[in-house]
């Protein structure tokens, strides 16, 4: 059982890691748009459906 | 103090935006009102129920110079008037984030920074959430099962131990927006101008479940007590951040066909003074020539002075094919250009474009709060404090059976109550089956329009320009006196020239026209003018006192007749013939498989009327009604019973639409019925009506649904919980699940419509 003492440590520095990786991929916008790349399989041309072509020209002034 | 739920903090809209300085801006967030005054919406990201909307309410109609505030809470969105020389945009601004809420103007995109930069803190939250409750339920799973396996009180405490360092991370960060907000909400009470206690908002129970929790939890760890809650502390915060980012992105989805703004391209090319430029689309001004590339946006409304292409038309009139429009057409923002380039001479800058203006009317109809959620509202403000006493009195009652118990009692009924899913349904549904109905081509101007509609039973139909549409054709005129058939024309065309009504599309305009003076309309039976110092009449048999019968009697007849002060003389007769509208036919059988009865209302003559009557399948009619006929008809209908819904475009039409349950306008009305409708058709067609009415049917169920779901959970919930028989991590599941319920039922109006119509 003595291991359990060994186990906790590691398990928060798993988890520090694993939120750290989360935080990353949130900040690099892997999470912007849930939608799309999964459209643009549907879509021969560039990977993006034209009928959004004017939606990605933002941000506006 | 801000409150935004996933703890960004910017500055106020006011400095942030500079909206003092610049006027354009103004001119762009706000809009022209009556006397003066000016409209504005603010988008509210973080209101998110009616007790936030009670609060915002109170600190805007406490400024001076502010008018009708009304508030959207389905939408977060704020709608009010103010007078701009006492009140300015930044005052109105500042007096919501002293309330505690973040005010954005609406002119703002899904792809804004600031909107994603929030977005992102509250995913961060959600993560952190998430992560730390899996780990504290493993330590919990190890505590529930060490129990039954004598566990030595050193690993017992080892386990609590571990369990609050994964929670006070979640509790400080994660659930930080919830503490926030029910801070501020709490510290109104004490503000000397007194915000009353209903404007407590549904944070603060949950603030207080969370803290009551925790507190326990970290004494029962230091003192060796019965029991902690780490595992119920750590999943309340995840689902609710989770119900909150899907009722967000759920209303983001609600809100994008509603900004009409971000449907245009940012940027345009423009052509000043032969100078080409490019520039923001906000910038343009009427007379800039616009080149539109194949495939792109149309960005503002004007005229086509260079090319021909196919358009595009379905965002403003729901008409699916595209059109064929050439030099000297009109083209419309937020049309497409499908398959050349144009050059478009602008006539409007942005904000008085067609498509701005029907936005602004839809709009206006989500602000106005139908009875049924004016009643979920006042039930809702009074929630919050009940559930407070009531959590209250369980923790005396069980301190009186069990004290033990007792903690466990009060936190579960903090947690399962739900007045956002009181507050929540109507809205929600009201706001789906609006979104639905404008995508049909079907625009609701008045709130009350969905809840009536749902309960109409007679619909009343005009004929001309009605039923009929299209351009009518001239098929003969038959001269009866002194002059030609070609005098007779160009007299009337020179008439007709002052009306819009359908008919006078049938006169085309002459080569060398004459001038009609002193031209006046008697609505629903003809036009007098004067032509060379000569009175003339121009109208229905009865109108120019004609008795004689009708040359072509299957035909609408007008004549044409010189008024020489006590008896007229006939000049002429002329026939026209009118064209039934495409989708009539499959309109009224809708309608009628719907188990609605229909009938024809309409100011000609008997035989005509009859024809399209024969043409529809013999649909009940009343011919040669004069505007106070219509109306004396539909107010014996009412009387009746009858929950009428009447649809007409002229302005003998105009006191009729007025009586009706629900009015109904189409597309080319004249603008007098447009405003007087309680809805606006955009197609060519009437099929938008047979689709509106079934639209609003399936919404009633809906609320009904809803309401009676928020009703009985409530019912059911609290009182278990009071008993103790729901232990608070079920009670949080509870709770989401109970909110998101109502959000996603409501969607269903906006899904449904996309599969089977399209």
């Amino acid at each position: 059982m003595e291991v359990i003492l060994l186990l906790l440590p590691v398990s928060v520095v798993i988890i520090a890691i694993a939120i750290a990786v989360f935080v990353w991929a949130v900040d690099n916008g892997q999470y912007e748009d849930t939608d799309r790349q999964g459209d643009a399989a549907l879509f021969d041309d560039l990977g993006q459906p034209p009928s959004r072509s004017n939606e990605t020209q933002q941000p506006r002034a | 103090m801000n409150t935004v739920v996933s703890g960004v903090k910017p500055a106020p809209v006011g400095t942030r935006l500079g909206l003092e300085d610049e006027r354009s801006l103004v001119d762009l967030v706000t809009r022209e009102a009556s006397d003066g005054h000016r409209e504005l919406t603010l988008d509210v990201p973080d209101m998110r129920c009616a007790s936030c909307a009670a609060r915002i309410e109170q600190h805007l109609s406490a400024l001076r110079g502010v008018g009708r505030v009304r508030i959207n809470p389905a939408r977060q969105q704020v709608l009010l008037t103010y007078d701009p020389v006492r009140l300015t945009l930044s005052a109105i601004t500042d007096a919501v984030t002293d309330a505690g809420y973040t005010p954005v103007p609406t002119t703002r995109t899904n792809d804004d920074p600031e909107l994603a930069a929030e977005r992102r803190t509250h995913l961060k939250r959600l993560g952190v959430a998430g992560i730390g409750m899996m780990q504290v339920m493993m330590f919990s799973i190890a505590l529930y099962a060490g129990a039954g396996q004598d566990m030595t009180p050193f690993y017992e405490s080892l386990m609590r131990w571990v369990a609050l360092a994964f929670t006070t991370p979640v509790l400080l960060y994660s659930a930080a927006p919830f503490f926030r907000n029910a801070l501020s909400s709490a510290a109104g009470l004490f503000r000397p101008r007194g915000v009353r206690l209903v404007g407590l908002t549904m944070d603060v129970p949950v603030a207080l479940a969370l803290a009551i929790a925790y507190g326990a939890s970290v004494v029962a760890t230091v003192s060796g007590g019965d029991h902690v809650y780490f595992d119920s502390v750590t999943m309340f915060t995840f689902l609710l951040l989770t119900a909150r980012l899907l009722e967000q992105s759920t209303r983001l989805k609600l809100a994008r066909y509603d900004n009409w703004l971000a449907m245009l391209p940012a940027h345009v090319d423009l052509e000043r003074n032969d100078h080409p430029e490019r520039l923001p689309v906000t910038a343009i001004r009427p007379g800039d020539r616009v080149r539109v590339a194949a495939g792109a946006r149309v960005p503002i409304d004007g005229w086509i002075i260079e090319g021909a292409s196919d358009v595009d038309e379905s965002p403003l009139t729901g008409e699916t094919r595209p059109l064929p429009r050439g030099v000297g057409d009109r083209v419309f923002a937020g049309t497409v250009n499908t398959n050349q380039a144009l050059v478009v001479e602008a006539n409007t800058n942005i904000v008085d474009t067609r498509m701005a203006a029907i936005h602004r009317l839809a709009q206006r109809a989500t602000f106005d709060k139908p009875p049924t959620v004016q009643l979920a509202d006042s039930i809702a403000r009074y929630f919050v404090l009940g559930v407070i006493t009531l959590s209250l009195v369980t923790y005396l009652a069980w301190q009186w059976f069990d004290p033990g118990s007792a903690l466990a009692a009060t936190i579960a009924v903090l947690v399962v109550s739900c007045p956002c899913a009181l507050s929540l349904a109507t809205p929600a549904a009201i706001t789906a089956a609006a979104t639905a109905l404008r995508r049909a081509g079907f625009v609701a101007t008045r709130a009350h329009v969905i809840e009536r509609l749902a309960k109409v039973t007679h619909v009343v139909f005009d004929k001309t320009g009605t039923l009929t549409g299209g351009k009518p054709e001239l098929v003969a005129v038959e001269p009866v006196g002194a002059l030609s058939a070609k005098a007779c024309e160009r007299i009337a065309v020179a008439l007709e020239q002052h009306t819009d009504h359908p008919l006078s599309q049938a006169f085309a305009a002459a080569d060398a026209p004459l001038v009609a003076s002193t031209v006046r309309i008697h609505d629903g039976r003809g036009i007098t003018g004067v032509i060379d110092g000569v009175a003339y009449r121009l109208g229905s048999a009865e109108f120019c006192r004609i008795a004689r019968p009708a040359r072509h009697r299957d035909h609408t007849t007008i004549y044409l007749a010189e008024d020489s002060g006590d008896r007229c003389i006939p000049l002429a007769e002329f026939s026209i013939r009118l064209w039934l509208r495409d989708d009539a036919n499959a309109t009224l059988a809708a309608i009628r498989r719907l188990g609605i009865s229909a009938e024809i209302l309409s100011g000609d003559s008997m035989a005509p009327t009859a024809e399209i009557s024969v043409a529809l399948d013999d649909l009940p009619y009343g011919a040669g009604c004069s505007p106070e006929a219509k109306l004396a008809h539909i107010q014996a209908l009412t009387r009746k019973g009858e929950a009428v819904a009447m649809v007409g475009d002229g302005i003998n039409d105009v006191p009729g639409l007025a009586a009706a349950t629900v009015s109904i306008a189409p597309a080319d009305s004249t603008d007098l019925a447009k405003t007087t409708s309680d809805a606006i058709l955009l197609g060519r067609g009437l099929g938008a009506i047979a689709r509106a009415i079934e639209v609003a049917r399936r919404t009633r169920a809906i609320v009904k649904q809803n309401v009676m779901w928020a009703l009985i959970y409530n019912v059911a919930a609290i009182p278990l919980a009071a008993a103790g028989l729901v232990p608070p991590w079920l009670a949080a599941i509870g709770m989401s699940a109970s909110s998101l319920g109502v959000t996603l039922n409501a969607m269903r109006l906006t899904r449904n419509e996309a599969t089977t119509w399209k």
